[in-house]
């Protein structure tokens, strides 16, 4: 579609035409916008208050969004680092929980240094290790505790939301010796309701004796204060560790145990529905003991598999999804790194960094002092084992996160502040 | 005057007693805005879906001069450059990896107002590909820039007061640190 503004003749000097940014069609400014990287669009809104409402508009941000899921909008964003941190609570107060989000800088060797900003909060409930943070949707992060209370972060803009709860605890759908436990979240957008959806998976337990006896799932659109149930449950319980969300999807790599190979539930937002994502067939057809994580590499979804060798070092691959729709796999990285982590990775975590990816070991953190990441750098095949500048000695975790235009405050009253550092107590 | 199908016409008519038809090279003749004429070669030319519309729409003969009065004939020349080449790299084999050789050598000494004018008249000319592809050099170009050259390039007023710019500056100080020094 031809919007032709009648221009202006000017006279020009060959290369010397004086086009200016707001001559052009504003179809062609968006066409611009949506090309560039979040932190650009961070400055571009303080260029005009023109440029400002532009890109904070609902429609903007809603079309940013939907080309950063499908990946449509040739940006490759840069992933930052960020270590969660809890600090046990002092005596007296063991009812609160204070958590940190402190952003990370590596410089691709092994200095690994506290970045510009730091946020804290409080919480007044109890801090329960099996929770953390549930997911990262590009910059938003979720806590969640067992009583069904639930925040929706963006550190960057200290914003904080909270989830609207529901008695979800008191449901008795199979008879009085029955509990429901909520086990896990996920997040995502839906692009026929443009809307950001997230998903809650709970486990419906019998007490005596103790076993599960069902699943249930619910939807939150985000906006929207109430939860709604709906009839697609998981196939089989979830794994909390490896989630990512992708392509405007959730998906949790299942651990299995014994010959059957691990696999991916991935949830549907639009159509609201579990369904099994194959992993690459190799993967499964391989009988070696190696280890599988789960990120997103650039975008795409991505399966880390790492090896030890028998002598010594270890073997990395890395497959990553060259086509979602067709669900195709391609085997990027094939590497071996001289350096085997004492542990084994077995209970690492896996992200990305700008240049690589890094794996959070979480048994090794236990015990040495501050907690120990590798990051594999993909240029040249390096492997570096940093040491968090954290100090605690509390349990912590390092993630990576995207950018995204994403304003909590455009879906409910927040606990905000724009002062830098305040406790927030929700 | 001949419509383009009594143009075919002729040329069947043309053909030799073996039946082939001759390849004769259709040209179409638009002015630029500044008076200049170029005669671009038919394959060329319905890159751009202003010109084919203009001619196929109503069957306007190729005789015709379509008038471009919204391009400058520097801007008419780099257009032609690019379209020609797309049009011959586009069923060759190595089709992406010569047409971002070609890319990279097509903005390498273009300005950003260069840009931004090309931009307009791939707009203009609805020339889906180029103007893309115009628009991913413009962000390339701006995207690790700070927020005064974006002013000084796009030409824009700032209307912010102190306050309203340092409020919107807070809402992400990381973004205005470690960035491209040079002006232009």
């Amino acid at each position: 579609m031809v919007r032709c503004k009648r221009l202006r003749r000017q006279y020009y000097n060959g290369n010397e035409n004086p086009r200016q940014l707001m001559d052009l069609p504003i179809d062609i400014v968006v066409k611009i916008l949506l090309r560039l990287p979040v932190e650009s669009l961070c400055r571009i809104r303080c260029v005009s208050k023109t440029l400002l409402n532009k890109v904070d508009s609902l429609s903007f941000v809603r079309q940013y969004t939907l080309s950063l899921v499908t990946g449509n909008n040739h940006v490759v964003q840069v992933p930052q680092l960020m270590c969660f941190a809890y600090t046990s609570p002092s005596d007296g107060e063991e009812d609160t929980t204070s958590v940190t989000l402190q952003s990370l800088r590596y410089d691709g060797g092994t200095a690994l240094t506290k970045g510009e900003y730091t946020f804290t909060h409080s919480t007044s409930s109890p801090f329960h290790t099996s929770y953390s943070i549930c997911f990262v949707f590009y910059n938003l992060l979720c806590m969640a505790w067992e009583d069904g209370h639930c925040l929706l972060i963006n550190p960057l803009r200290r914003e904080v939301l909270i989830l609207p709860t529901d008695s979800i605890e008191q449901l008795t759908k199979y008879g009085p010796n029955s509990e429901v436990h909520i086990g896990w979240y996920g997040m995502g957008f839906d692009n026929i309701t443009n809307t950001y959806k997230i998903v809650r998976i709970s486990m419906i337990l019998s007490k005596e004796p103790y076993s599960t006896l069902g699943m249930l799932a619910h939807v939150l659109v985000l906006g929207t204060s109430s939860w709604r149930e709906i009839s697609s449950v998981p196939p089989c319980l979830l794994n909390r560790a490896y989630n990512i969300c992708a392509y405007g999807d959730m998906h949790w790599l299942v651990k299995a145990g014994g010959a059957i190979k691990s696999h991916i539930i991935s949830f549907d937002f639009k159509n609201e529905e579990f369904c099994w994502t194959p992993t690459p067939p190799t993967l499964q057809s391989s009988n070696r003991d190696s280890k599988l994580h789960l990120l997103t590499l650039r975008g795409s979804m991505a399966i880390v598999e790492t090896f030890s060798l028998p002598e010594g070092g270890m073997n990395v691959e890395i497959w990553v999804m060259k086509d979602y729709a067709k669900k195709e796999w391609a085997r990027e990285y094939n590497i071996n790194v001289d350096m085997r982590p004492e542990f084994e990775l077995k209970y690492a975590t896996c992200g990305e960094w700008e240049h690589g990816i890094f794996f959070n070991d979480l048994d090794n953190s236990l015990k040495s002092n501050g907690i120990a990441i590798f990051f594999l750098d993909l240029r040249c095949d390096s492997i570096n084992l940093v040491t968090c500048p954290l100090e605690t000695e509390q349990f912590s975790k390092i993630m990576s996160y995207s950018g995204s235009l994403i304003s909590l405050r455009d879906y409910g009253t927040l606990g905000y502040t724009n002062e830098p550092n305040d406790e927030l107590v929700t | 005057m001949s419509t383009p199908a009594e143009n075919e016409a002729s040329i069947k008519q043309e053909s030799g007693p073996s039946g082939t038809v001759q390849d004769k090279p259709k040209k179409i003749v638009v002015r630029t805005g500044d008076g200049e004429v170029f005669e671009l070669k038919e394959e060329v030319a319905m890159e751009m879906e202003t010109i084919k519309t203009f001619f196929m729409e109503d069957n306007i003969s190729y005789e015709t001069v379509m008038p471009l009065t919204n391009v400058d004939s520097w801007e008419l020349v780099k257009v032609i450059e690019y379209c020609s080449k797309y049009v011959e790299l586009k069923n060759k084999e190595n089709f992406h990896k010569e047409l971002k050789a070609f890319q990279d050598e097509f903005v390498k000494s273009m300005s950003p107002k260069t840009l931004l004018s090309l931009s307009n008249v791939a707009n203009y000319l609805e020339i889906k590909y180029f103007l893309d592809f115009i628009c991913q050099a413009i962000a390339d170009h701006i995207k690790s820039k700070d927020v005064e050259y974006v002013r000084e390039l796009f030409g824009v007023e700032n209307d912010f007061t102190e306050e309203e710019y340092e409020m919107a500056k807070t809402e992400a100080p990381w973004a205005h640190e470690n960035l491209d020094k040079d002006l232009y």
